[in-house]
């Protein structure tokens, strides 16, 4: 018996030797593609993420929501079953009557409920915190819908035609808002709303790297009291919104 | 007189009789002359190729390497229809009616090379090649420092 378990033990400890082995190889030629890779692929080190000040957003603009439609080729004037990855939404404090206007979409969660939710992996995060859509795997089922709690995402019902080429989308997937993900791969700094918000002079969307603590957000950030919606949910947005 | 027709109609059946269904229609390329694979290579095997360019583009945000759709779009859109999918005689449709395999990648995908007008964002003036993007970041920072000055 005991010859046996010896034996036995050695083979195990062999097993382990071969199997760690070219694991660990695995592991460094994936950190060395990273590294050659540079620019090309997301960035484990960055966390996107946008400060929206909401005393600079003004009530009856609508530049941001704007830029997003036409920069990700969704419908300019939507009916009520469209896409719509970005809103305009009026919130109002009952007791005092102070009102603001926040631009909602995609909180980009560090604990996404959609990704936890969805049945085939469609729904995911990348590793530089932006939460996406797979959608060569999204069966429509619409969990993700139901798990978001800031109702970011929707669902294309109809046939489409006339994509960006940058920005595929199709009847039957789920989709949101991607953090102008294609612009970021291709080396840009802003998103659309970001762009048009700065152009509109209101400046109230910052946009930029939340763990660079030179960027102008980082520092926004520290300097200006800031929140989560529906902080108390504990999913980490990386949106935070200044005045609500 | 009905030699000559005969002639011809043998002619005729003779040539039809070579192939029961019409070959596909290729159209050489519009732009560039030498494709990212060889023929061969690239006629049995895209397919493959593109799936595994999808996984890394769309999940790890690896873009521009050799294998993008939308660089086949690109060079193969055709003359007249501006498609690689929507006239019978297009690129990709050609072939694929011929072996009977549905395609759905331009239910999603632009099945058209950006044209001016929805290359980048509609600020922004495109260039064919990658000078839109080069020129978008100098926007960016035109913006940037006019969005200072206010």
């Amino acid at each position: 018996m005991n010859g046996r378990r010896k034996a036995l033990a050695l083979g195990v400890a062999g097993l382990a030797g071969i199997v760690i082995a070219p694991g660990v190889r695995l592991i460094e030629v994936a950190q060395a593609a990273s590294q050659a890779g540079g620019g090309a692929g997301a960035n484990p080190r960055v966390r996107w993420g946008m400060l929206i000040d909401t005393t600079r957003c003004k009530p009856d603009c609508d530049a941001c929501v704007r830029a997003c439609r036409s920069e990700n080729g969704l419908a300019p004037s939507p009916k009520p079953t469209d896409a719509q990855w970005m809103r305009k939404v009026e919130i109002r404090e009952i007791r005092t009557g102070r009102s603001a206007s926040v631009p909602v979409m995609c909180q980009h969660c560090a604990m996404p409920p959609c990704v936890d939710v969805c049945p085939t992996g469609a729904s995911f995060k990348r590793t530089d915190g932006i939460v996406l859509v797979d959608r060569h795997r999204c069966i429509g089922c619409r969990y993700c819908m139901m798990a978001c709690p800031y109702k970011a995402r929707s669902f294309v019902h109809e046939p489409l035609e006339g994509q960006q080429a940058d920005v595929p989308r199709g009847k039957g997937c789920v989709e949101g808002c991607t953090m102008c993900v294609h612009r970021l791969d291709a080396g840009q700094k802003l998103t659309a709303c970001a762009q048009a918000c700065a152009q509109a002079g209101h400046n109230a969307i910052v946009f930029g790297d939340l763990n660079d603590p030179h960027s102008e957000i980082a520092w926004r950030v520290r300097e200006l009291a800031s929140r989560q919606l529906r902080q108390d949910l504990g999913l980490d947005t990386s949106v935070r919104y200044h005045g609500i | 007189m009905a030699l000559l027709v005969l002639a011809l109609a043998a002619h005729a059946t003779g040539a039809a009789g070579e192939e029961r269904t019409p070959l596909p229609m290729i159209e050489r390329a519009a732009k560039g002359k030498q494709c990212v694979g060889e023929q061969e290579f690239m006629r049995r095997n895209h397919m493959e190729l593109l799936k595994h360019q999808r996984e890394d583009t769309v999940r790890q945000g690896v873009r521009g390497a050799a294998f993008s759709l939308k660089a086949c779009v690109e060079c193969h859109a055709g003359r007249d229809s501006g498609s690689v999918a929507r006239a019978p005689t297009d690129f990709c449709v050609s072939c694929h009616s011929y072996a009977a395999v549905k395609i759905d990648c331009f239910e999603c995908h632009a099945s058209q090379p950006p044209s001016k007008s929805t290359a980048f964002h509609p600020l922004v003036p495109s260039a064919p090649g990658g000078a839109g993007v080069i020129r978008l970041a100098g926007l960016v920072r035109q913006v940037g420092r006019e969005g200072a000055a206010r």
